[in-house]
């Protein structure tokens, strides 16, 4: 009998499985199969196939220059700054910008009333879109008519317009994206507190540590992964900052508050150089990669050496 | 190996292929098209959100799958019967990711969509600032409008948030 009811079910099993499996395969996974190669694989490999051609996007791309668009971007003026902008972003977003979301999240990350909703508040600009976000800042950094006006006003002085400065725009742009993306890493932090087992700390506040040692010894060492995955997206995110410098500056006052995508968008896609404009998505494509290459295997073999 | 190729779109950055992009959806005359501005939303919202979901579904109890198998139900079946029901935090999660980031996109958009008709709202208010430069009570107006979807949406999901994150993406 006990032998019958074994076998059975293995049986059925045999018989159905492989057909249910594929047919399961099939439907689950052929339509984003599918669409993500055409949307997303294609249009990589062709970026990196346009980009050794000098060509408008009408007909076939004849006129091959091999590497001349990337020779060219290596002397723009303007590419080259707004490379050295990107790369002010990820320097912003890891020594402002990280350390506030982690002390944010040290502050709020129990689970109270009054944490969920400062948890909320933190959080809204991530959610708001970067178009709205840059409007609302625009208009706080207007001269005439914002809060900035009303400052000027108050402290007596001569009315500042700071995203007409070409000195000044571009850290009030660093401002923006540090409100905006805070409340995201601070999210990151909480779910990894959270996480953190209540008898650890216990244990080392028994043995005497004051708020700082826990934090120090227990804390931190625990949020480790949290860290580390938190900067990997604030740098993949700095790279590709675009949608915020449009309402904010366009790019300007003469050309110097670009990132390496508003350049993309203003030389590449609106003047319909697709080769030069290619060229230079394949260089942001480059500094992601290698980026997450390196990040990867560095993670990754600490994380060996650790066990 | 297939969720090896799907993650490479999330490190491969959108910008890297808008212009060929453009030139596929001019080709395939989707153009000014909801479709043009869809499809390729989806393909790169994909590896995120499955990044997502595979790091909930693989907490689930494995118990529970060969027990399923031993009763005689398909892959289909369990994943309707079982899997779904009981995904309702991630698929909350992913949910408010994907609609606050489609509501809020601009430069997909700004790319496919050219004749003001078929503009999403993030085209529309940078035209009406254009059209209302110095009248920011307007321009302001029109902000507060378009974030209450997303603040909605959010709200009605957020104690799901934090969840998600630490069960998918924090694990790393």
């Amino acid at each position: 009998m006990s032998t019958l009811a074994q076998t059975q079910p293995g049986v059925r099993k045999t018989l159905w499985r492989p057909s249910n499996a594929l047919v399961t395969f099939i439907v689950f996974m052929l339509p984003a199969f599918v669409l993500f190669t055409t949307f997303v694989m294609l249009p990589m490999i062709d970026a990196a196939h346009f980009s050794l051609y000098k060509w408008s996007g009408y007909g076939a791309p004849t006129d091959f220059v091999g590497t001349q668009n990337f020779e060219r971007l290596a002397s723009n003026r303007i590419f080259l700054h707004s490379l050295g902008n990107s790369l002010k972003i990820i320097a912003a977003s890891m020594f402002i910008q990280l350390p506030l979301a982690l002390g944010l999240a040290l502050l709020i990350y129990e689970k109270r009333w009054s944490n969920t909703v400062f948890r909320l508040v933190f959080f809204l600009p991530y959610i708001l879109a970067e178009v709205a976000s840059g409007l609302i800042w625009s208009f706080i950094f207007d001269g005439d008519y914002g809060l900035a006006a009303e400052i000027a006003r108050w402290l007596n002085i001569e009315n500042f317009y700071i995203l007409a400065n070409r000195q000044w725009a571009f850290t009030a742009i660093l401002v923006v994206i540090v409100w905006k993306y805070f409340g995201f890493h601070m999210m990151i932090y909480i779910a990894g507190l959270q996480s953190i087992p209540k008898d650890q700390i216990e244990a080392i506040t028994i043995d005497g540590a004051g708020p700082l040692q826990v934090i120090r010894y227990v804390k931190l060492p625990m949020l480790k992964p949290a860290i580390i995955m938190s900067v990997f997206f604030s740098v993949i995110g700095a790279l590709q900052i675009f949608d915020i410098i449009i309402p904010l500056t366009n790019g300007g006052p003469s050309n110097s508050t670009h990132t390496i995508v508003s350049f993309l968008y203003t030389f590449g896609l609106q003047r319909m150089n697709i080769g030069f404009g290619s060229a230079v998505g394949i260089v942001l494509f480059v500094c992601c990669a290698t980026f997450a290459f390196t990040y990867r295997a560095t993670f990754q073999r600490e994380k060996g050496a650790a066990r | 190996m297939l969720f090896a190729y799907f993650t490479i779109g999330m490190m491969f950055p959108f910008a890297t292929a808008i212009l060929p992009l453009f030139l596929k959806i001019r080709d395939l005359g989707l153009l000014d098209t909801p479709a043009g501005v869809i499809f390729p939303q989806v393909a790169f919202g994909l590896a995120f959100s499955m990044m997502l979901f595979r790091g909930f579904f693989e907490q689930l109890p494995k118990e529970l799958f060969e027990a399923a198998q031993i009763d005689g139900i398909g892959y289909m079946g369990f994943f309707f019967r079982f899997t779904l029901p009981l995904s309702v935090p991630i698929l909350s999660t992913v949910a408010t990711f994907v609609f606050v980031q489609s509501w809020n996109n601009f430069l997909l958009p700004l790319v496919v969509l050219n004749e003001q008709p078929s503009y999403t709202w993030t085209l529309g208010i940078m035209q009406y600032r254009g059209a209302y430069m110095t009248d920011w009570s307007r321009v302001l107006a029109f902000v507060t409008l378009t974030m209450t979807p997303a603040i909605v949406f959010f709200f009605a999901a957020q104690k799901y948030i934090v969840a998600g994150l630490t069960g998918g993406a924090v694990k790393g």
